[in-house]
């Protein structure tokens, strides 16, 4: 067990009683309507709004699982989550500003603005509880495990008490203050999640001896296992890894994973709604990725680093709980600072979870309990129904946290169970023709073929999709075939679908398309004059642009600390000039109307 | 003018003040040093930031 001193346990109880203050501070506010309780008014600027958007994606879990990255596969293991900046970055682009135009409260209220009739009504009511009980239970559950990990390894047991605190003083400001208090707390989180990192990250280089007995250690090390660690790409000396394959080609357009939802959705859309304006939607949606993909992962990859150096155990067992590599380093830690470490924890546990919260409460009660069960109800009561919402939500997810196996199966099984709606969430805003019975069915498609091949995962189907792959050379492990399987399997399923069922009620679509305005393939709907509103030039290239604008800041700062300064400031530069012209391509598009 | 995110920037110096007052005592190392006491200036700056941000 981890000693900790006064001052450990003072920079602790001080961090829960700012986050407290600042949820509390908010309460007033929230409790008018349920615009304020889940949107915040939609009166927030962008760096509020892309700041608690990556705070939220900044679970307590993500350095863990990344730690379990680097030392298994070296950096360019986080290409499995890398991949997902294609889809974000579109979202930025073709996406963040309709959602404000929408001006609707959730994400699944979207669906009756879009679709009409029954099949429309049915996928609300679906789509509200799917979200708001399993698939958040999951999410919650896995960032609890990885919470309960790093009390294990600090504390040396489970500390259920300790996290029971933290659950309870969480869903007492959150029920409290709503959004409001959520994205205020976010951003304070943020910075007490990152200054933790940051912090460890240094001593960690500092306790292998400064940087370059760090690089060398790091060479020595890949030449012995065969890994190079410090590459930003997988080798192409072997078989390429399919896994690589599939984050690049697949998994970012394909997959709904939340925080990288194809066309945003979840905590996204719901900060994007809450957006100011759609300018503000589009350059916070901006800035949160670039916290995300460029400021977030390069303390954890040091630190991981570091942690092979000082536990060389890590790579000679099988057995070893990579993950728990990261708790681990807390230890060299110096009194002070190790509890302000485990307060940037907590900060990272807090603003996932409650963001989770205020997200699934919204759709309990703005798209089950509004529409079906008690419509027309004072805004007070909604938002009362909300309160209620929130703390039911946070019993449900404690109780997944218990039964859940690991935080990869978490990430895992929710890749599986949505694997291939992504295209019918980007091109529900682009095509006319898709209606509601293709999201319905891909929905049912992707969940029944992920549980059919969790129950018979040696069926002829995934062993002979397994021996094509081989055959084409790639290295293959039974998750990427699975993806593949989904995607392929539920694409065309609702492809049939979609032209099988009539389509939407013109009006309807009229009506949708006069509000949000998203160009695109409309021509049926729209009048003579209006046609050929189709795609335009300038996001295509904001994308590409915003694309290369992280690629170059991830190598260039990753350059720089190994040392390699000519490199860095080239990538630096390049960086700066992307940059520079995507300022003048945001500033030139129109985003209010097209 | 209305400071809508006034609680964000006082918990920012709030943890900014206990690491200024850590460098001096708690920390050991230079690096150290150089570490806690850059991130309490920044999160000083960013506070003062947040305060001044409309």
């Amino acid at each position: 067990m981890m000693h900790l001193a006064t001052i450990d346990w003072f920079f602790i109880i001080w961090y829960m009683l700012l986050s407290i203050g600042i949820g509390v501070y908010y309460a007033g506010r929230a409790g008018r309507s349920l615009t304020d309780f889940f949107i915040s008014g939609r009166n927030l600027p962008w760096w509020v709004l892309g700041t608690s958007m990556v705070a939220t994606t900044f679970a307590a879990d993500t350095p863990l699982a990344v730690t379990g990255i680097v030392i298994k596969d070296g950096i360019s293991g986080n290409w499995f989550w890398w991949n997902f900046l294609f889809g974000s970055t579109l979202t930025v682009f073709f996406f963040s500003h309709l959602w404000r135009r929408a001006e609707v409260i959730t994400e699944v209220e979207l669906i009756d603005l879009r679709y009409s009739g029954s099949s429309a009504k049915f996928l609300r009511g679906f789509k509200a509880l799917y979200l708001a009980i399993p698939i958040s239970s999951i999410t919650f559950g896995w960032v609890t495990l990885a919470m309960v990990q790093i009390f294990k390894v600090i504390f040396g047991m489970s500390q259920t008490n300790a996290l029971a605190i933290c659950i309870t003083i969480t869903v007492f400001y959150t029920t409290l203050s709503g959004l409001w208090g959520v994205v205020a707390t976010d951003v304070f989180q943020f910075a007490m999640a990152m200054l933790g990192a940051i912090v460890l990250s240094v001593v960690s280089v500092e306790k292998v001896g400064g940087i370059s007995s760090f690089l060398n250690s790091i060479k020595n090390l890949s030449s012995q296992t065969g890994i190079n660690y410090l590459s930003t790409l997988p080798s192409l000396k072997e078989s390429l890894p399919l896994a690589f394959f599939v984050a690049l080609f697949i998994q970012w357009w394909a997959v709904y994973y939340p925080g990288a939802e194809p066309g945003g959705g979840g905590w996204v859309a719901q900060r994007m709604l809450a957006a100011r304006n759609p300018k503000h939607s589009v350059t916070g949606t901006l800035w949160f990725n670039i916290a995300h993909y460029v400021i977030r992962p390069w303390p954890w990859i040091i630190t991981a680093l570091s942690a092979i150096i000082l536990f060389p155990e890590l790579l000679s067992s099988k057995t070893a709980n990579v993950e728990s590599a990261y708790p681990m380093m807390v230890r060299f830690l110096p009194s002070g600072i190790k509890g302000l470490m485990i307060a940037s924890f907590l900060a990272a546990y807090m603003s996932t979870i409650e963001s989770i919260l205020n997200l699934s409460a919204s759709y309990l009660v703005n798209d089950f309990y509004a529409p079906f069960i008690k419509k027309r109800a004072p805004q007070k009561h909604y938002v009362a129904a909300s309160r209620i919402s929130t703390i039911l939500v946070a019993l449900c997810g404690t109780a997944f946290s218990l039964v859940l196996g690991s935080i990869k199966t978490g990430w895992g099984l929710i890749m599986e169970l949505s694997g291939g709606i992504g295209l019918v969430l980007i091109l529900r805003w682009y095509w006319w023709r898709i209606n509601a019975w293709s999201e319905i069915s891909a929905v049912l498609a992707s969940a029944s073929m992920a549980i059919y091949l969790k129950i018979f995962p040696n069926s002829p189907l995934p062993s002979s999709f397994s021996s094509f792959f081989e055959r084409l050379g790639f290295k293959v492990s039974p998750w990427e075939i699975n993806i593949i399987l989904i995607v392929f399997f539920t694409t065309i399923v609702w492809v049939a679908v979609t032209f099988l069922t009539p389509p939407d009620k013109l009006e309807k679509l009229r009506a949708f398309y006069e509000k949000v305005k998203p160009g695109g393939f409309w021509s049926p709907v729209l009048a003579e004059k209006e046609r050929g509103n189709k795609l335009r030039f300038y996001p295509f290239l904001g994308w590409f642009l915003s694309i290369l604008l992280i690629l170059f800041l991830l190598q260039g700062i990753g350059k720089l600390i190994f040392l390699r300064w000519q490199e860095g400031i080239i990538y630096l530069l390049g960086g700066s000039v992307a940059g520079f012209f995507l300022e003048k391509i945001i500033n030139k598009i129109n985003w209010e109307v097209r | 003018m209305k400071k809508d995110y006034l609680p964000i920037s006082v918990g920012l110096w709030g943890i900014a003040v206990p690491l200024f007052v850590s460098v001096f005592i708690y920390c050991k190392t230079l690096p150290e040093k150089i570490t806690v006491a850059l991130s309490a200036l920044i999160f000083s700056l960013l506070g003062l930031l947040i305060y001044k941000a409309k």
